[in-house]
């Protein structure tokens, strides 16, 4: 079928025009295509296509806001509504991530980045802002019911407060409920092993590959 | 300073200033209206001209960038105001800002005068290992190596301790303000062996929150004739914390290197959104700062330097719209993604040099090498080479370094995505005399007699 190319998808949405994209669903649809089976088989890829570009930088953060928002209201107003009408469940996030820049650091563009293609890659993201104290961090990862807490730094006086974090997990016992992530120019893999986090990213991409790794295995 | 009488203005502006989400700022006031502006002045990135010599683009840009500040003002964070004045105060701040200044003391003071494009005047020069991590034990030594030699004008940022006396510093706490004058203590220690007590140093290079970056920044640490730093944040943003810097440094009538370092990707998007955003952006530090010198750079995040072609190109081009357009005291930063031991590192320092000599760069710190955050990574060696590049490219045109620079970076470009981070300070430099090893020194004159062989007359 012309609409089931997920590819296709890809280019409407990051053409921008909601009426189009409202109309490829509709029809496709329309044509008999399973609600569900559309979003699992040319709404989700389509959103890795578009992460995917992201993550090489073919295409930049304002356009995947964008195309994210996009992709969102179609979700809201047309799929969602048509799976529950075909009384199927609502397909579910992969998981819930909690994130934020730590405690004295304001950098936040590459952690807009992370959050961003968690959220197209499926993920619920919760996005805290920078300068976010350890509490913080950890009340609204209990209260968000959180999968992952991930955490950025982009300074060598910011990043130990990623232990902090970790060690108030760990003291509450909350080591089973949710895994802690990390990233930031100054951090490493040996950083993440010495203070206990179960996971490193390198980039916004790499993230992605973690988040689905430590959410596989919980 | 006199340009500093505006300071009251800025403030109240920050909170009087119209309301905006941060989100909305993002959006519609950058991304939407650099996209405009792009169009509108048919701003394109030419990777045959990494070094551009088309003065009517560098005007261009210019316009665009002050079409781009005069429309968003800059943000504060803590307010969620736009800090906004019409074109023709920004045009008046630029006619006032310093043109020349003084940094250092006694012997060792150096004056910096603004410069154009193709200016046979030398840029002043400063080497660091800018920001690299380093253990409290070694920061002395490693520091030394560069205070020492005779190129060098002033040292730019210290490296970063990691920690102070003993203790990791945490920043926003009483150990980020502890950190700051045990940075200050040991860079003296540095410039008394150095023998050059009155030179110029940028500070605090571990500082996160105001107090950690005003703190030492009196009686007893470091001094008004340093440079001190303050942020905008990306993109056309500030902050409490960075306006406190401002308020300090103008009250104890210090010298700033106020910088902003725009992000390929971001809001901004592509290399032509990039050098747009950084004339803005240095505008509105011009406006809002008041600074001594204003150093606007750009960083892409997969190759993590300031070294691809593209990158440089903004760097160049943004100098080039400023110099010409305005006469104020525009500085650089030579970044790398490789590290020492490797002759990328060479190569990459030399690319920027010559790129910001050319176009108008009155002040240039090297190196921030292999990123900047792998301890320890980071040699004068690198920092030289820059140095002599720089002195060799006051006597060529931008199209000489056009034509040059177009070489250099085939030989390191496949590189960049490497993670050629090289060796430490200490398996490159004999640790008590802190000169550098035959191994190292033998890669270096190697690289001098290739640029010889490209037509670079380095010394």
């Amino acid at each position: 079928m012309e609409n089931s190319n997920p590819q296709i998808f890809a280019d409407l949405l990051l053409e921008g025009s909601e009426p189009k994209v409202a109309d490829f669903v509709t029809k496709s649809l329309g044509a008999g295509t399973d609600p569900l089976d559309f979003h699992s088989s040319i709404y989700s890829p389509a959103l890795k296509i578009i992460g995917d570009k992201f993550g090489i930088l073919e295409i930049f953060i304002s356009e995947l806001i964008l195309t994210a928002e996009l992709a969102q209201s179609i979700s809201d107003n047309i799929l969602l509504p048509q799976i529950k009408n075909s009384r199927k469940d609502i397909p579910e996030k992969k998981g819930v991530i909690v994130l934020g820049t730590v405690n004295s650091d304001l950098h936040d563009i590459g952690k807009k980045m992370v959050a961003m293609m968690l959220s197209v890659s499926g993920y619920k993201v919760i996005d805290l802002g920078v300068n976010i104290n350890t509490n913080d961090f950890i009340d609204q990862a209990i209260r968000e019911k959180a999968d992952i807490l991930a955490l950025s730094a982009l300074l060598t006086t910011s990043m130990v407060y990623m232990k902090d974090i970790v060690e108030m997990r760990d003291g509450l016992g909350y080591k089973d409920e949710f895994a802690i992530i990390i990233g930031g120019a100054p951090v490493t893999k040996e950083f993440a092993e010495t203070i206990g986090a179960d996971g490193y990213g390198s980039s916004a991409s790499d993230a992605v590959l973690v988040c689905d790794e430590l959410v596989s295995i919980k | 300073m006199k340009h500093r009488g505006r300071y009251l203005e800025v403030m109240k502006r920050a909170e009087s200033g119209p309301i905006v989400s941060e989100s909305e700022f993002d959006m519609t006031y950058i991304a939407q209206k650099t996209s405009e502006l792009i169009k509108k002045y048919g701003i394109k990135f030419n990777p045959d001209q990494i070094i551009n010599h088309d003065d009517d683009l560098a005007d261009r840009v210019f316009q665009a960038g002050l079409e781009l500040i005069t429309h968003s003002g800059v943000f504060c964070q803590d307010t969620r105001r736009r800090i906004v004045w019409a074109e023709n105060e920004y045009l008046e701040g630029l006619s006032t800002a310093p043109a020349e200044c003084t940094i250092g003391q006694g012997s060792d003071k150096v004056n910096i005068r603004a410069r154009k494009p193709e200016v046979q005047l030398r840029p002043i020069f400063g080497g660091s290992p800018v920001a690299v991590p380093i253990q409290e034990d070694q920061f002395v030594p490693f520091l030394l190596s560069y205070a020492k030699d005779p190129i060098f004008d002033f040292l730019p940022p210290p490296p970063t301790l990691l920690s102070a006396y003993s203790v990791p510093i945490k920043g926003g706490s009483p150990w980020e303000v502890i950190a700051g004058w045990r940075e200050s203590e040991l860079t003296k220690q540095v410039l008394s062996a150095a023998g050059r007590p009155g030179m110029a140093v940028d500070c605090v290079s571990i500082s996160t929150t105001a107090a950690g970056g005003i703190s030492s920044l009196s009686y007893g640490g470091y001094r008004p004739s340093d440079r001190a730093l303050v942020s905008m944040v990306a993109e056309l943003k500030t902050n409490y914390d960075e306006l406190e810097k401002v308020v300090h440094v103008t009250r104890i009538d210090g010298n700033m290197e106020a910088f902003l370092a725009s992000i390929y990707g971001g809001f901004l998007g592509g290399y032509e959104g990039l050098v747009i955003g950084m004339v803005a952006g240095s505008i509105g530090i011009n406006q809002n700062y008041m600074p001594t010198t204003i150093c606007s750079s750009s960083s892409h995040p997969l190759f993590r330097s300031g070294s691809s072609p593209g990158t440089i190109w903004t760097k160049s081009l943004a100098l080039q719209a400023l110099t010409r357009n305005a006469s104020v005291l525009m500085t650089a930063m030579n970044s790398t993604a490789a590290g020492p031991g490797t002759k990328y590192i060479l190569y990459e320092n030399v690319a920027q040099a010559i790129a910001h000599t050319v176009s108008g760069a009155c002040l240039i710190e090297a190196s921030l090498s292999a990123h900047g955050t792998n301890p320890g990574h980071a040699t004068p060696l690198e920092a030289r080479i820059a140095a002599e590049a720089s002195i060799a490219a006051t006597e060529m045109t931008r199209l000489e370094a056009n034509e040059v620079i177009g070489r250099i970076t085939k030989m390191y470009e496949s590189s960049l995505t490497e993670e050629n981070i090289g060796k430490p300070f200490h398996k490159l430099y004999d640790i008590d005399t802190l000169e550098p090893l035959p191994e190292w020194t033998e890669q270096y004159k190697e690289v001098k007699e290739e640029l010889r062989g490209l037509g670079v007359r380095i010394p």
